[in-house]
């Protein structure tokens, strides 16, 4: 017995998620860089990426339901295709997260940043490496590397709560300067983006885990 | 709008209710009807004994006074049953060491398992693996195999099914349904009274309860009520293995083994078989064959899995199916063996 036509499939879907996850990487790798250099064109066209990353979800979605349809996957097949329906969804969220971040970015390009926060560039960066190690665990069918992300996501965290209290001293300390005050909000949102793109990034880890072991936890 | 919907909830929960109290009726009737038949039994072998009649059918009599006192005994124990779990039910059949050779070949190897009583427990394997072989030494149809022979163990309730066992008394408690339906030529009702009359039962009304409970178990009374003085080779193939099953229901055995029951059946057939096999299992432990994995996964409460006389793989179907244990299971579930 062979399954030719099924194996191939597989194949198929494991190359679309892993070109999904690439360009969730290129999302959140843009959006990092508009916002280190503010520099509103790149963030502009993070706007193509959420698209193509929409199509690509749809895309994996027919493919998905094609494979149970005509399949009837079960044991790791059936953890595969599961746990793929379950991250694209995950994936689509960080690329649209990185498309606000990026409408942000162009928003405060009109004036030079003031009193911003270090953290949140640190943020930025960790936010673009656990993506990129949540799709390599994937990829790789990694058991490490998937609890080793969503660990990362306690750093992302602390330097969330970093972020806020150095910005809610900036609101204070400026509370009659409006373009500042505004400047700090605005911050405060990206931040609060990245933050949400490492509990994405630790759902898609988490999702490895039950692809390779049958088992949802929790893992942060 | 959420008002109707608590309304629906609640009127749902009210009817559970009224359906446990009247599943509770049910048992305390059939342990009432166990005990009065027993009684009976009891004091027929009495009878027979004083009367001095022959051993065959002293033994007989004997024989059925042990029978309806277990049905008594798991009457009680399926009344204790309902809160329990799934690895609480108790073992049916208890298999340790078992080989089995078909002249010089080894057809099952060292198989150790234990089936639980009121579940439905399904062999899957490629053809040739050994799970029908297997299946039929739970009721010792290899008995009418020349050449076969058997070591190790199988207890059913606790009992060697291969020592001192009445093989009719066995094949009573322990029904079969084929792969293809084998009505025999004669009216449905006849075929369902057939068994029941070889058991001595001779009562019309007794006969016509029998055949219109076993025909309801199996899902077939609506179908059938009017045409019971029909030929039974007339019915579809589908309506011929419900008969089949109707006909081993009829001498109220406790388990049923059911060998590919539905491969030679359409798949609306196929469907009815399976849901009845799940309706079923409250009474009755089903132990089926099949080479439709999904159909393993649709009904089944435990799976194992058979290659090349090996048992390789034994446990809850949803853990064999969404995470098996060894390897050759998973390539023969997925569908790469080979």
């Amino acid at each position: 017995m062979t399954r030719r036509q099924f194996d191939e499939q597989l194949a198929e879907l494991k190359d679309l998620l892993t070109e999904m996850g690439e360009m969730n990487c290129r999302a959140i790798g843009d959006a990092a860089t508009a916002l280190e250099k503010q520099n509103p064109s790149l963030a502009g066209e993070i706007k193509n990426i959420e698209t193509s990353v929409d199509e690509k979800e749809a895309e994996i979605e027919r493919l998905c339901l094609k494979i149970i349809l005509k399949q009837q996957p079960v044991a790791s097949d059936l953890l595969f295709v599961t746990s793929a329906m379950k991250m694209v969804t995950d994936m689509e969220r960080i690329a649209d997260q990185a498309v606000d971040i990026g409408e942000l970015v162009v928003k405060m390009s009109q004036l030079p940043y003031a009193d911003i926060p270090s953290e949140i560039y640190d943020m930025a960066e960790r936010v673009k490496d656990m993506v990129a190690s949540a799709v390599e665990s994937f990829v790789e069918r990694n058991t490490e590397l998937a609890k080793e992300t969503c660990r990362a996501d306690d750093a992302v965290d602390d330097l969330f709560d970093a972020v806020k209290k150095k910005l809610t001293h900036v609101m204070y300390k400026d509370i009659d300067d409006d373009e500042n005050g505004e400047q700090a909000l605005d911050m405060l949102m990206i931040a609060k983006y990245l933050e949400k793109i490492g509990d994405h990034a630790t759902n898609i880890a988490e999702w490895v885990m039950f692809m390779l072991t049958g088992e949802h936890k929790k893992l942060n | 709008m959420k008002l109707n919907i608590f309304k629906k909830k609640a009127k749902a929960a009210e009817e559970q209710q009224e359906l446990t109290e009247e599943q509770a009726a049910e048992k305390t009737a059939a342990e009432e009807l166990a005990a009065v038949q027993k009684a009976k039994a009891e004091e027929a072998a009495n009878t027979a004994a004083a009367q001095g009649q022959k051993g065959a059918s002293l033994a007989e009599s004997g024989i059925k006074a042990e029978d309806v006192g277990h049905a008594f005994k798991t009457a009680r124990t399926g009344a204790s049953l309902s809160g329990e779990t799934e690895e609480e039910r108790p073992v049916k059949f208890k298999v340790s060491d078992l080989n089995l050779y078909y002249g010089k070949f080894w057809a099952l190897k060292n198989i150790n398992m234990e089936i639980r009583e009121k579940e439905i427990t399904a062999f899957i394997g490629p053809s040739g693996c050994g799970k029908s072989t297997f299946l039929k030494t739970l009721n010792r149809m290899n008995d009418l195999i020349p050449d076969c022979k058997i070591t190790g163990e199988v207890l059913i309730d606790g009992v060697d099914l291969y020592g001192k066992v009445d093989i009719n008394t066995l094949r009573k408690r322990v029904g079969m349904v084929f792969q293809k339906p084998n009505p025999f030529p004669m009216s449905v009702y006849d075929n369902i009274a057939y068994g029941p009359r070889t058991h001595g039962i001779r009562k019309k009304a007794k006969l016509d309860e029998i055949v219109e409970r076993s025909l309801r178990q199996a899902a077939i009374w609506d179908e059938l009520k009017d045409r019971l003085k029909k030929s039974a080779l007339g019915l579809s193939g589908g309506q011929q293995q419900r008969l089949c099953i109707a006909r081993t229901l009829a001498v109220e055995p406790e388990v049923v083994l059911m060998d590919e029951p539905t491969s030679a059946l359409d798949p609306i057939s196929t469907s009815k078989i399976e849901e009845l096999a799940q309706d079923l299992k409250k009474d009755y432990t089903i132990v089926i064959v099949t080479h439709n994995m999904q159909q393993a996964a649709r009904i089944s409460d435990k799976t194992a899995f058979f290659l090349l006389g090996d048992l390789i793989e034994y446990g809850n179907t949803d853990d064999v199916f969404n995470r098996p244990a060894d390897k050759r299971t998973e390539d023969y579930i997925t569908g790469r063996f080979g």
